[in-house]
């Protein structure tokens, strides 16, 4: 709030126009700074949402996207007949919600356990260790899948050594979807626990101290002042995951997807880049998917944002 | 000094930003002060890193049609959905090379996205046009059109058939097995070989590890999943992906035939008896090339033109110095239990095709065009496939001798080594297929290994003419068509799922979506 009353705007809410321009032009060079920013949400975040007239119209591209046809709600009568619609959207709510479970702890956990330990080179390494493999491109990281657990892979020759035979690990349908929560926990999570560890920086070390001294051992300060003090940070990060829930993954989807798996790993993306680049081209048709997963992760963000309020966290809006 | 640092760097980022916004509007093609015409292209896998206007193919080119280019590459991996971006945006170069899908076609051509070919392309550009019309679907095309205009140009696989019986296109693909394997296993491999024979041949590569690879690590059989379709399916049902008229006069769908649930019964029984690669279904590209090149696996199944054998050849060459690839590589057709080959059906003589932007000059499309209809003479191709006469050939008479450099091994260099513009020049108008099919330059084994496979092809097969009716049917059912029978196939058989009740439910919940393809087609076209 600090920062508002700074450059005026909450004062400028009880004098006025007339004091909001006195204020504006007081900090013009603070207001010029958020203009270019501004501007730039502006052309090239929301400017390019009209392109989801697209949705309600037959695009024509000789037409543009305003002068095409209007249809209404046509290719929304057509999406909710499409089967292969509705196993997209089941997938996807599938594969979010899991990861929420699954996923979403994981760096919390990684990052508590981290904070236990000394600052010092041993530290360091490990978080440089569990960091990296951020760095690396779900391309490489499909292909160190297939090398890993292939009819030929690392995976299988130990399993032939012990005498169990090998498995077919990637055309299992019960496998695919845990194998893309493992390989999405072994590369985000390190990357993720910065954040955390950010926050547990921020917690008073007299709180541990005065835990210490009340008697609190290593797991009961965890429970009763780190996890307390970063939840805040938890909330929100919650929440941008619950509002990206029907984003569940397509880089790393379309990585890893073989057609032996196709009925448990199609999610809305993959059908969207099918059905707009590979199959029908229809754009309208695809647009309106689009908008329909959008409005679904509008709806569960703000719900769940109203959910964290009155639980007593600060939400987003 | 401050200031004058910050008027310089001002200065720098506004002409950076005036470049930037000059090249984004730019639209060089056209006649050129020097009097060449100049246009953009796309191509497929071109190389990096080499000049397309500095050989003597592109010089010889040149200097008949005075004209410089600017070519994009294009990947197969991305081929499809950059071409649909590039259309649909309106910056598609000057000349797109093109995947044609009939929905698509009808789509563009109705939104004015592409420029018609002119109305006396068959007077200005006879080669062109002869080309065109051995494609099969040139004229078709002019027909579906409300104007009669034509829009794109087929790009013809044979000018002559590689068959002298039939006129028919056959599907070019053949088992490619390890020769000297399945002699040292005591295997003797015929001109055909059943699906049976595929895989007993298969187990005792396995078993018998002729290749040295240790216990468990050979392979026998590797392909794509859709060509591991093509050997056990298709053997059974020729039709199992497609739509096409029965006995009684009516169109029905291969892929609810019960041939084709044998022919997957078959796929799921050598799969589970692991004489087929274990992970042919998580394959996204030629991996199966790579595992027969390095003696992993003992057969591959794929495409057998001239062109292609070589290649293959060449290639399992690099590999493996020393041992001859004639001496270890053998091609076999495959047939069913009955002895019949069963290739795939309805091949239409064209592959791919050529697309010019809707505003391109008149000027420059007369240009491109006399390009393309000399790239279709005798001449052309040779100059194209052999390189420059004089130098990499000697003609006299009908007679061709070859005299291209030679590299280590004794085979001639590659065309495209030699002169990069080759890379452009062999995909446009007339596929290399054509050439291959008499090609001077390849080893005269090979070419007769490769042409007698047709022949092999022809006396096992029924042939039946292409049923254009059906295939280039424009049906809004058909055009939507969603189901891919081969992802279908191999999700059973991978799957482990009891194979007779997966594919009960596979045809009741499609039965709806093909039976209205089915009464689309069967209003229009059956009789």
């Amino acid at each position: 709030m600090g920062n508002l009353s700074a450059v005026g705007l909450s004062g400028g809410r009880k004098k006025g126009r007339h004091g909001l321009l006195e204020q504006i032009k007081k900090n013009r060079c603070i207001y010029l700074f958020m203009a270019v920013s501004l501007g730039w949400y502006l052309l090239f975040c929301y400017g390019p949402m009209y392109g989801l007239l697209l949705a309600f119209k037959d695009f024509n591209a000789s037409k543009g996207i305003l002068m095409s046809p209007f249809v209404g709600l046509k290719h929304y009568r057509e999406l909710f007949q499409n089967a292969e619609f509705f196993e997209a959207f089941f997938n996807t709510l599938v594969i979010s919600f899991s990861r929420l479970l699954v996923e979403f702890p994981a760096p919390i956990i990684l990052a508590l356990l981290l904070n236990e330990l000394r600052d010092g080179p041993y530290k360091k390494t490990l978080q440089t260790i569990y960091t990296f493999p951020y760095f690396l491109s779900w391309v490489v990281v499909g292909s160190i899948v297939l090398n890993m657990l292939g009819s030929d892979g690392v995976v299988n020759n130990l399993l032939n050594m012990t005498g169990i035979g090998s498995q077919k690990f990637l055309a299992d349908k019960s496998l695919f979807r845990p194998l893309l929560y493992i390989t999405s926990i072994w590369k985000s999570a390190g990357w993720t626990s910065i954040i955390y560890l950010a926050s547990m920086s921020a917690v008073s070390p007299e709180l541990y101290e005065a835990a210490t001294i009340d008697g609190a051992n290593r797991l009961q300060r965890i429970r009763y002042v780190t996890l307390p003090c970063i939840r805040p940070t938890i909330v929100v990060m919650l929440l941008m995951a619950v509002g990206n829930t029907m984003n569940a993954g397509f880089d790393q989807i379309f990585n890893m997807y073989n057609p032996a798996v196709r009925s448990v790993s199609e999610i809305l993306d993959t059908y969207i880049y099918r059905i707009t680049f590979q199959t029908s081209g229809d754009f309208g048709f695809s647009t309106a998917v689009g908008l329909f997963k959008s409005v679904i992760n509008f709806i569960l963000l703000f719900a769940f944002d109203r959910l964290a309020k009155r639980m007593g966290e600060e939400g987003l809006f | 000094m401050r200031r004058t640092r910050n008027r310089i760097l001002a200065g720098l980022l506004c002409g950076a930003m005036a470049l930037n916004m000059g090249a984004c509007g730019q639209d060089d093609s056209g006649r050129r002060e020097s009097g060449q015409i100049h246009f953009t292209a796309t191509s497929i896998n071109l190389p990096d890193n080499v000049s397309f206007m500095e050989d003597d193919i592109y010089k010889a080119y040149n200097e008949k049609f005075n004209f410089t280019y600017e070519l994009t590459n294009i990947t197969w991996e991305t081929w499809d959905e950059g071409d649909r971006i590039w259309i649909i945006s309106g910056d598609m170069p000057d000349m797109l090379f093109w995947n044609f899908n009939l929905k698509d076609y009808k789509s563009y051509t109705s939104q004015g996205l592409l420029k018609p070919l002119p109305e006396d392309l068959e007077e200005k550009y006879p080669n062109l046009a002869a080309a065109m019309e051995k494609t099969g679907i040139a004229g078709y095309l002019k027909s579906v059109d409300p104007e009669n205009k034509l829009y794109m140009i087929p790009n013809v696989i044979y000018l002559n058939p590689p068959t002298e019986t039939t006129d028919i296109i056959l599907d070019p693909k053949v088992l490619y097995y390890r020769k000297d394997w399945a002699k040292a296993v005591g295997i003797d491999v015929g001109e055909t070989i059943t699906t049976e024979q595929v895989a007993e041949l298969a187990k005792a590569f396995i078993e018998k590890d002729p290749g040295g690879n240790g216990a468990g690590k050979t392979i026998g059989l590797t392909a794509t999943p859709g060509n591991m379709d093509a050997v056990f399916v298709q053997s059974h049902n020729a039709f199992f992906n497609q739509f096409y008229k029965g006995a009684d006069g009516k169109y029905v769908w291969g892929g609810f035939d019960d041939s084709t649930l044998e022919g997957v019964k078959e796929l799921r029984k050598y799969y589970e008896m692991g004489v087929i690669d274990p992970d042919y279904y998580a394959f996204k590209g030629k991996e199966h090339y790579e595992k027969f090149d390095s003696g992993i696996a003992g057969m591959f199944f794929d495409g057998a033109s001239g062109a292609n054998v070589n290649e293959r050849f060449q290639s399992f060459a690099r590999m493996n110095k020393d041992i001859n690839p004639s001496d270890a590589i053998g091609l076999s057709v495959v047939v069913g239990a009955d002895g019949v080959y069963r290739g795939e059906q309805n091949v239409i003589n064209y592959w791919a095709g050529l697309l010019f932007r809707p505003d391109l000059d008149d000027e420059v499309l007369e240009c491109i065009l006399s390009i393309l209809d000399y790239s279709c003479t005798e001449e052309g191709q040779r100059l194209i496939h052999l390189g420059i006469e004089g130098k990499d050939f000697t003609l006299d008479g009908d007679e061709i001798t070859v005299t291209r450099e030679k590299d280590a091994n004794g085979e001639f260099v590659s065309i495209a080594d030699l002169y990069p513009s080759y890379n452009f020049f062999f995909t446009k108008a007339v596929f290399p297929d054509d050439w291959s099919a008499h090609d001077p330059s390849l080893p005269k084994a090979v070419l007769e290994q490769a042409m007698n496979m047709f022949h092999v092809k022809e006396r096992a097969a029924e042939l039946v003419e292409p049923d254009y009716d059906v295939v280039l049917f424009d049906g809004e059912q058909k055009l939507k068509f969603p189901i891919s029978i081969n992802e279908i196939i191999t999700e059973i058989v991978v799957s482990g799922d009891d194979v007779v009740k997966r594919w009960e439910i596979f045809k009741k919940d499609n039965a709806k979506t093909v039976q209205g393809v089915l009464d689309e087609i069967n209003e229009a076209l059956a009789k």
